[in-house]
């Protein structure tokens, strides 16, 4: 586990390329919609004063205002765009499965950024498997090219793997929970009720994750075709090898949750009423994020380099 | 000492002068109804059954040809009451298929008689039967009219005796049992209020409450031996040794009387003591899995009873019960004579003030609704509205502002530190979402949704009495109340009462303000639309010669985009710091305010200190002059933009977890 982690970590360095494209992609696409967002907030201000009681924080009542009178992706700003809640938010969403409770325009960047990523984790992956120790930006791209119909496919099918998640397990689950719920005596267990539906559901979200992880990365490796083939294999090495691929798993996700706590622990020492302080936050967001993006990459190395070794 | 100086003092003199026994003997007569009861809890069939004896004093100049009793339990008989009608027949409980027949609940009069026990005059009552005083539905049986074959002259005094079963509903609308807790409101035949010669007794709407008169209470409840009561006044309790326990509460002036039971409960008692305030008994009655909430709800308690019997006046009573209720029985939130209900989720983070905010809101309760005892069928924002703003006042001087807090993961609260509700304008949106549906002094059950109601019932009233605080100032908003709580206690108090007391206190017509907004359902919004400055064309002539410096003509518009007029400043600001102040009274649509002088405009502001409060977007009350506007966006939206950002690229790398 160990050794495919460091390893994952060296072939990392030699595609450090990898991670810019990645984030170049995120913010690139976060900003078609950003873009309007700032217009949106800062007509929200009108031509007055009021703007300056909004700098330090959120100020409830222009809050409430702009929430009323926001439509499409303008209507998602809330508090929680702060800390820590950016995380609990996606992760509640996901796990609910209501995404397609987005707005639309978000869930269109959203379709963009998951086609970008299929060519950019086909040319990541494919260049790992072709050449190990880096290769020029054009061949990086070309070998993306190459990938990138079997990447989609691969997407394509994980969409609708976790779509039939959520048909298959977890409305049910969250019918037969509420049931229980209801008997519960008091708010408290209710709670518990509710709440372990998040706990049965993660898991099995995480699971779906590591299998197409392991499936993208055997379409590289092995230069497979068939998307279906490849999840099944992937499946097969899972169950084969599931002590030291859990245990490389949680040393990978112990690294993004370290990450994540120093993000966290960073962005609320900052002032961020100043200008200064406002552009430090922001670079700190991005430095995050771009960590982020390289913690996904080692996941991907890493793993690589472990299915290589027990392939 | 002027008036201005003396007025603050009013409460402490009326206080250092009043001990609750002073309060409560001071307005004879006010005992109209008393109600004497003996009844048995039957847990196993969970209803009430028993004897009352209700002694009805007519203090009206009217004879009393019948009497008109509230059956308000019937409201949850069947699906076919006034009260599931105006819900849109939505299910009562949640519950898959039928409803069992044990969720459903009634009061039934076995026997009813006049006179005396032992003396019963049957024949004085020629009938009884159901009546819809308020709509169409002969299905309601909330409202009886008992036909008298004599009629109770003016100042004549009769006993009405009653036998009756309740039979208590599955937890619906505050009332009800759930496992083995019993929560006994609105559970016995109640009478109406006689007044102007006729019976002022509606039927139980979903958007009323309650109306009765002043009286004695004096209930002997008997129930399981194992059960913790608690209930409306003090107490004594006696161990019948057959495995029951009779309990008998009294207490006087008060107009209603609610009691629970349960197994679980734990109880804390305290006694309040602050000086120059009567002393309470304070006693809590907590589900345990809230133990670690008891000096939560008691501290709630303590600065209510603390800061409003110095604003407006002792609590009278010698007691007060506070109920922690149980989960699933739907009787939180709710007031009673002496006693409350509370109530908070899985999780209370102090930043979410909960449950201190349900606490305050129902102990203020004691003063507008117990003491002075308005009718909130006709006019629910008098006590709801009154009440909502005392309570804000309570928190705002006893705690640090509200946080946003939002639930994840089916419940579990987060707090965002950074976001401060202001206690002020808590109910801001709730008033520009929907206080323009209909005015706040209409009857309740006229409004046209439950949604109304709750907007013109508790957040416009509370935001108009936090405007109207701004523009008189708190020495008259606490000389007005507590001349209110004085002149009113134990009474029926009216709209046109409350404004009479404000207008006398205050010492001018008022009508301005209740008008607009008592009356009226227009929202306030003022914004300047237009600031501007223009230079002067040089050269123009002064009485030394040509004038070398500059001058400019600078020009505000200010307009009126709600209906509502209220009067309102407007400051100017100038480059060279001087500024210009000026009244409008809002009457017209618009108001022009222009300006010769040597420097530029900066800014304008209509209503600058906020005292409208009202006025539903703060965001157009003030425009920078058109040099003067920034170019690019505001280091605001740049801030509040790239956190969004961060929010949206977080959320595309979360998705790729899908691919």
């Amino acid at each position: 586990m160990i050794k495919s982690a460091k390893r994952g970590l060296g072939l990392l360095a030699c595609y450090k390329k990898a991670v810019v494209f990645a984030y170049a992609a995120n913010l690139g696409v976060a900003l078609l919609l950003a873009v309007p967002m700032l217009r949106s907030i800062d007509e929200s201000f009108g031509d007055g004063l009021y703007d300056r009681q909004v700098v330090e924080s959120i100020d409830h009542d222009w809050l409430e205002l702009f929430r009323e009178r926001a439509s499409g992706a303008a209507s998602t700003f809330s508090p929680a765009v702060l800390g820590l809640g950016p995380f609990l938010e996606h992760w509640e969403t996901l796990l609910e499965g209501d995404l397609p409770a987005l707005p639309a325009e978000i869930l269109l960047v959203a379709t963009l950024y998951l086609v970008l990523n299929a060519f950019l984790n086909g040319a990541f992956l494919g260049s790992l498997s072709f050449d190990p120790q880096g290769t020029v930006i054009r061949e990086y791209f070309r070998t993306g090219g190459e990938f990138f119909g079997r990447f989609l496919r691969m997407a394509l099918l994980a969409a609708s793997l976790y779509i039939l998640l959520q048909i298959v397990v977890a409305i049910p689950l969250g019918f037969l929970l509420e049931n229980i719920e209801k008997t519960a005596e008091t708010a408290r267990s209710g709670f518990y009720w509710r709440f372990s539906f998040f706990l049965l559901s993660f898991p099995l979200v995480l699971l779906l994750g590591v299998l197409v992880d392991y499936a993208k990365i055997i379409l590289a490796a092995e230069d497979r075709t068939s998307v279906l083939l490849a999840l099944f294999t992937s499946c097969a090495f899972f169950l084969r090898n599931l002590p030291a691929l859990g245990g490389l798993y949680l040393i990978l996700s112990g690294a993004a949750l370290l990450w994540l706590l120093l993000y966290a622990a960073l962005e609320n020492l900052l002032p961020q009423g100043s200008g200064f302080g406002i552009a430090a936050a922001f670079a700190v967001q991005q430095a995050y994020l771009a960590g982020r993006l390289a913690i996904r990459h080692w996941f991907y190395s890493a793993q690589f380099s472990f299915y290589l070794q027990r392939r | 000492m002027s008036t201005r100086q003396i007025a603050p003092l009013l409460p402490i003199v009326a206080m250092l002068l009043w001990s609750g026994d002073a309060l409560l003997g001071q307005f004879e007569p006010s005992g109209v109804a008393d109600y004497r009861m003996d009844v048995r809890l039957d847990s196993a069939s969970k209803t009430i059954r028993g004897k009352q004896t209700i002694t009805w004093r007519n203090r009206t100049a009217h004879p009393a040809h019948n009497l008109y009793l509230h059956l308000y339990l019937n409201a949850f008989r069947d699906r076919h009451s006034s009260f599931v009608r105006e819900t849109g027949y939505r299910p009562l409980w949640q519950v898959d298929g039928e409803i069992p027949q044990d969720y459903w609940g009634y009061v039934e009069i076995e026997r009813m008689t006049l006179g005396e026990e032992g003396t019963e005059r049957t024949e004085a009552i020629v009938g009884r039967e159901f009546v819809q005083p308020d709509d169409s539905n002969s299905a309601d049986r909330t409202v009886m009219r008992v036909d008298l074959s004599r009629p109770v002259p003016p100042g004549g005094e009769l006993e009405l005796l009653v036998e009756f079963t309740s039979k208590l509903p599955r937890g619906v609308a505050r009332t009800g049992w759930v496992e083995d807790y019993y929560f006994a409101a609105q559970w016995y035949p109640k009478l109406g209020v006689f007044r102007d010669g006729k019976w002022n007794c509606h039927q139980y709407h979903s958007n009323t409450e309650y109306f009765a008169d002043f009286g004695r209470y004096d209930v002997r409840l008997t129930v399981p031996a194992d059960l913790t009561v608690g209930g409306t006044g003090s107490f004594e309790r006696l161990d019948n040794g057959d495995g029951t326990a009779t309990y008998r509460f009294q207490q006087d002036r008060v107009h209603d009387f609610a009691w629970v039971a349960g197994s679980r409960f734990l109880v804390r008692e305290e006694t309040f003591h602050h000086p120059g305030l009567p002393s309470v008994a304070l006693r809590l009655l907590l589900q345990p899995e809230n133990r670690h909430l008891d000096n939560r709800y008691l501290e709630a308690v303590k600065h209510t009873l603390r800061l409003m019997g110095e604003w407006f006046g002792p609590y009278p009573y010698p007691t007060l019960t506070i109920v922690d209720p149980a989960f699933g029985s739907d009787t939180g939130g709710m007031e009673y004579p002496t006693f409350i209900t509370g109530g908070v989720g899985a999780f209370a983070p102090p930043a979410s003030l909960n449950p201190e905010s349900v606490t305050a809101h129902e102990v203020g309760h004691q003063w507008w609704y117990a003491v002075v005892g308005s009718n909130e069928f006709e006019e629910a924002w008098l006590d709801e509205g009154i009440n909502s703003w005392a309570e804000s006042r309570v928190l705002r001087e006893s705690y640090p502002p509200r946080r946003y807090t939002r639930d994840f993961f089916g419940g579990f609260p987060v707090v965002f530190p950074s976001v401060e509700i202001p206690f002020e304008t808590f109910s801001l949106a709730d008033v520009r979402r929907g206080g323009s549906l209909e005015e706040m002094a209409r009857p309740s059950w006229k409004l046209f949704s439950s949604r109304a109601y709750q907007v013109n019932s508790y957040a416009k009233p509370e935001l108009a009495f936090w405007t109207l605080e701004r523009l008189l100032g708190w020495e008259t908003m606490q000389e007005i109340f507590s001349l209110y709580y004085q002149r009113f206690a134990f009474r029926h108090a009216t709209t046109e009462d409350f404004i009479a007391v404000a207008e006398e206190v205050a010492r001018r017509d008022l009508s301005w303000f209740f008008e607009p907004v008592f009356y009226g359902s227009e929202p306030v919004d003022y914004a300047v639309i237009s600031a501007k400055s223009v230079e002067i064309p040089e050269g123009s002539e002064s009485e030394d010669g040509f004038d070398e410096t500059r001058k400019f003509l600078s020009q505000v518009i200010v307009e009126r985009l709600g209906g509502a007029a209220l009067p309102v400043e407007v400051l100017l600001v100038f480059e060279d710091g001087e500024e210009i102040r000026r009244a409008w009274n809002g009457a017209d649509g618009q108001r022009r305010f222009q300006f010769e002088g040597e420097h530029r405009l900066r800014y304008a502001v209509v209503d600058p200190e906020r005292k409208i409060l009202l006025d539903v977007d703060p965001t157009n009350n003030s425009l920078r002059e058109e040099t003067q506007q920034e170019s690019g966006p505001s280091r605001a939206a740049l801030k509040w933009s790239s956190k969004w950002l961060f929010w949206l690229q977080n959320l595309l790398e979360t998705m790729t977890l899908l691919g």
